[in-house]
């Protein structure tokens, strides 16, 4: 699992044009795709015999209840109906900002937890030995699965409502933060170590003013990753646990409500809300790590 | 807080009964896990916290709503004191060693249906072998896989059948994704999804609708139930009242909540509607909320007022029907071996409604 | 990697002094279990045998310290395995201890005998989840991914124009993706297949197309002096360099394919599949065989990146 931080490329605006050239491409491609998709689903339920209120499969294409893929009137009546006003309880950015806030406390948790462990991974070989293949491992397993029983097992400590899906967020984040922790702290040469000791400079200093400092590129680096993962488990808490807000609470809603239209509209969201995350943290990092040169 | 106080004053003063001498002490709080999103399925537990019955009692009660889990699991493990969900549900928990207790029958007829297209020409149960069903999963699939066993048919959801002779497909509740495209038939209730797949354009003359209790499997549904511990507490999260007493306060003023809501659909539903997002919407033609809760609460009453309630005891559980269900589980193999007695808890009821 | 620690062993390690203490807490654990399993009912003091499993898991850590020291293969090895073994056991002998029900956590050996009992059908789920949508997913997604990155290297245009979407929509949750693919596409393997893609496909692409990009200038001055064909030059210079990415993007692909597919599983099946079988069971408390699927699950997983990184080694020797 070696993922170094990468240096950021240099923000080109130049890649305007052909990003609009592109999303003009993909509305080209979505036009008829969704007529396609849609008239096919629509000549299905006609030949079953439904009563649609409308005549061909062509004309059922763009008003259908249920739609493949939405057209433009409806994702545009979706959006306003999920989107207006924008802090209302039934409001999709006012759960987005609840499910944000949960993955948010659940990557600081993650990064709090995977500082200690790194610490006693580093400090302890007999510790790494004992645990860290299986910390490996570990991501490898399907965890997301376990959320479910995770957040029953918190409930019977009085745990509810925000907090446990912080913690399954911080739960998944953990393992990814914690090794590319050990990789930081791993980070600096025997020369700067050398240069500490010429300095005079106890553990706990070298620790403190070389190893950790050196640590942070690696911890937003493994931030990132994690993230989105983190975003998946406050939203798999927030469907599969009593929650009264969140993203995963409206995306449970109207899965059982056969508004497939609120699925969609909830899903751009949901996009949303992990590129703003991701770009949140990129945010942190220039911030925490601006007294570094730039290489 | 003024306000609730002279409420809770005026309604002891409508009724002085015994238990109400207590109420002037801060009020028990109480959470009751529902077995879904808010709706007209548990209009009388709204009914009773809009009216103030809960509160005449001395609880302060919160309904919780649910997502992809059993009610079993929050309430086993004390994230809610009680709960409402389904017989089988109950009784195949106990099976795995989890005390969970019944303590009030509320609906007292299944409502569990398998809906297909009549053009499909499917007819009766033993046609559906090679079918593929359209099933909820998380103990909701239990009536209609006791319909098929009962006709020898084997499912895919079972992990020891390698070769069923149905094709199960699990689906997140909405029929829309499966019916009629993907799958032959679809489970309903008959106060939810009949009225949805209605709304995708399939009126009522168009649909088979095979009723899990016209062919004997009448699977008893919403219930309210406990945990052993709950039942077992001398003094309920230290407001001086068994877990018993509680109990039967809670069933009480519940009782009371849904047969004022049987008596007045209207109101119940508007009760409802605002406690629900999206979730109270039908779909398509059906999808305005307020006529999908009415025709929901309509439904809901049939089930309602069935078997004991028509007898003036509401709550009960019937001991014939539940030899029944039990009888059934076992045949199918569901369940191994009878329940213990204290699977069920009579004294609950009886102490809340005064009947022997 | 790590910065190589200067330690030189002066005297001969004893690999072997760990073994009296880890025999003994495995096989004290392991007594307790059985002595917990004869009893008709949970102890009724708890509190006197949670004192044995703590007092023996104490003896098990200072036996993994010892035999961790010294740099001999068991040196390396055992201290893991031990702490495996010894975590398992001790689960046993608490689970039994406080008579956890199996509906709410199942014993790890009750664990293993659903998983024997089930087998069949739980290595026809692993082949719905994992080969069928896992696997192909990642192949198409790798694919697809690689073919995208040669494209918009060759193409500046393209770069610029796909490559930003690329970023912003490999943060897209996949829970959020799951729900839409599944309703438009159906409940079959299919849709899996596609949401695993689709997951893969995005990281590959970004980091192939970094990894294209960084062959150092000088080696394409010098391919450039000795007037190499744009071929030769992609294939002496840039692919070689950009393989280590490609290997990175594909070794982090291949434990989220599993993990999506069986996440996508929850959104709905035909019945099959280890995600369903987890789903299906939760809600049945047949916890045990829930377990046992994630078991499978987690084999499956952890040989796969294996396979993975042994597929680099042999590629790309000496990294």
């Amino acid at each position: 699992m070696t993922t170094a931080p990468t240096p950021r490329p240099a923000r080109r605006a130049s890649n305007v044009l052909p990003m609009l050239a592109v999303a003009l491409v993909a509305v080209l491609i979505y036009w008829p795709l969704m007529l396609w998709a849609n008239a096919g689903q629509a000549a299905r339920s006609l030949a079953s015999g439904a009563d649609l209120g409308c005549g061909t499969a062509l004309q059922c294409a763009t008003q259908l209840r249920n739609p493949v893929i939405p057209a433009p009137g409806q994702f545009a009546s979706g959006f306003q109906s999920l989107s207006v006003p924008p802090l209302a309880a039934t409001s999709a950015p006012y759960n987005a900002l609840v499910t944000g806030g949960e993955t948010l406390l659940g990557l600081a948790l993650a990064s709090l937890l995977g500082l200690i462990l790194a610490t006693l991974l580093v400090r302890s070989r007999s510790f790494e030995r004992a645990t860290l293949p299986w910390l490996v491992a570990s991501q490898t397993v399907p965890i997301v699965a376990l959320a479910p029983m995770l957040a029953v097992l918190l409930g019977q400590f009085g745990v509810q409502g925000f907090f446990p899906k912080a913690v399954i967020a911080a739960y998944i984040a953990f393992f990814p933060v914690a090794i590319g922790m050990v990789q930081g702290l791993r980070s600096p040469d025997p020369l700067q170590l050398d240069l500490m000791r010429t300095y005079r400079a106890s553990p706990a200093q070298t620790f403190g003013l070389l190893q950790i400092p050196a640590s942070l590129p690696y911890l937003f680096t493994s931030l990132k990753v994690a993230a989105t993962a983190a975003l998946v488990g406050s939203i798999v808490a927030e469907i599969s646990t009593i929650s009264f807000s969140g993203l995963g609470k409206m995306l449970a809603e109207n899965s059982r409500a056969s508004d497939t239209v609120a699925l969609w509209v909830i899903m751009i969201y949901g996009a949303a809300l992990g590129i703003v995350l991701v770009a949140l943290i990129g945010l942190l990092e220039r911030l925490v790590t601006r007294w570094r040169p730039s290489a | 807080m003024k306000k609730l106080a002279l409420l809770s004053a005026l309604l002891t003063l409508a009724l002085p009964t015994a238990a109400q001498a207590q109420t002037a002490a801060k009020p028990v709080t109480v959470r009751l896990q529902l077995k879904w999103f808010p709706q007209a399925q548990f209009a009388g537990y709204f009914v009773a916290q809009a009216k103030g019955y809960f509160k005449a009692e001395g609880l302060d009660v919160q309904l919780l709503p649910i997502g992809d889990q059993s009610p079993i699991q929050t309430v086993a493990t004390g994230a809610a004191d009680f709960g409402t969900t389904w017989i089988t549900d109950l009784l195949t928990a106990r099976q795995q060693g989890i005390p969970v207790v019944h303590i009030a029958q509320m609906f007292q007829k299944s409502g569990f249906t398998l809906v297909a297209l009549k053009s499909s020409n499917l007819t009766k149960p033993a046609d559906f072998k090679g079918k593929r069903v359209g099933l909820w999963p998380s103990g909701n699939e239990y009536p209609a896989v006791a319909l098929m066993k009962k006709y020898g048919l084997t499912t895919s959801l079972d992990s020891t059948v390698a070769n069923p002779s149905v094709q199960a497909v699990t689906y997140p509740f909405d029929p829309s994704i499966v019916f009629p495209d993907k799958v032959d038939l679809v489970s309903a209730m008959t106060y939810n999804e009949v009225d949805q797949i209605v709304g995708l354009g399939y009126s009522a003359d168009k649909l088979k609708i095979f009723r899990a209790s016209d062919y004997g499997i009448n699977l008893l549904e919403d219930l309210m139930f406990t945990s052993q511990k709950v039942l077992d507490d001398k003094n309920f999260k230290g407001s001086g009242l068994s877990g018993k007493e509680v109990a039967a306060r809670l069933v009480r003023a519940s009782i009371k909540g849904w047969d004022y809501a049987v008596k007045h659909k209207a109101e119940a539903v508007n009760i409802v509607l605002p406690l629900c997002g999206n979730t109270c919407k039908g779909s398509g033609t059906r999808s305005d909320a307020k006529a999908h809760q009415t025709w929901q609460m309509n439904e809901i009453a049939k089930l309602y007022n069935a078997g004991p309630t028509l007898q003036g005891r509401a709550g009960y559980l019937d001991p014939a029907a539940y030899k029944a269900n039990v009888a059934l589980l076992r045949d199918l193999g569901i369940l191994k071996a009878d329940p213990s007695a204290d699977a069920v808890n009579y004294s609950v009821w009886q102490e809340a409604s005064g009947k022997k | 990697m790590a910065t190589q620690r200067v330690t030189v062993p002066l005297a001969a390690p004893r690999p072997l002094s760990g073994w009296p203490l880890l025999l003994l807490s495995g096989l004290g654990l392991l007594g307790l279990s059985f002595a917990l399993a004869r009893l008709a009912a949970p102890p009724t003091s708890p509190a006197l045998w949670l004192l044995g499993v703590l007092l023996l898991l104490l003896l098990g850590i200072f036996g993994i310290r010892q035999s961790a020291q010294g740099e001999t293969l068991a040196a390396r090895t055992v201290p893991a395995a031990a702490t495996l073994i010894l975590f398992v056991l001790a689960v046993e002998a608490l689970l039994r201890t406080y008579g956890v029900p199996t509906g709410l956590i199942p014993t790890p050996s009750k664990v293993m005998q659903s998983l024997w009992a089930a087998r069949s059908v739980l290595l026809q789920d692993a082949y719905y989840t994992f080969i069928l949508e896992a696997l192909l997913g990642f192949v198409i997604g790798a694919a697809l991914g690689l073919l995208l990155a040669l494209f918009a290297v060759r193409f500046r245009f393209l770069e610029r124009g796909l490559l930003p979407y690329a970023a912003l929509l490999s943060s897209v949750p996949i829970v959020a993706l799951a729900p839409v693919v599944i309703k438009a596409v159906g409940l079959g393997w299919p849709s899996k297949t596609i949401i695993v893609a689709i997951t893969v496909l995005f990281p590959v692409v970004i980091n192939t197309v970094r990894g294209l990009q960084s062959a150092q200038r000088m080696h394409l001055d010098l391919m450039h002096s000795y007037a190499a064909s744009p071929t030769q030059v992609f294939r002496e210079v840039r692919w070689p360099s950009a393989l280590p990415f490609v290997f990175t993007a594909l070794r982090v692909s291949s434990t989220l394919a599993l993990i999506n597919a069986i996440v996508a599983e929850f959104f709905g099946t035909e019945g099959h599949g280890l995600g369903f079988r987890i789903q299906i069971e939760v809600g049945r408390f047949g916890l045990d065989i829930v377990w046992a699927a994630i078991v499978v699950a987690s084999v499956i997983g952890i040989s796969f990146y294996l396979l993975i990184a042994a597929a680099q080694r042999r590629l790309l020797p000496g990294r």
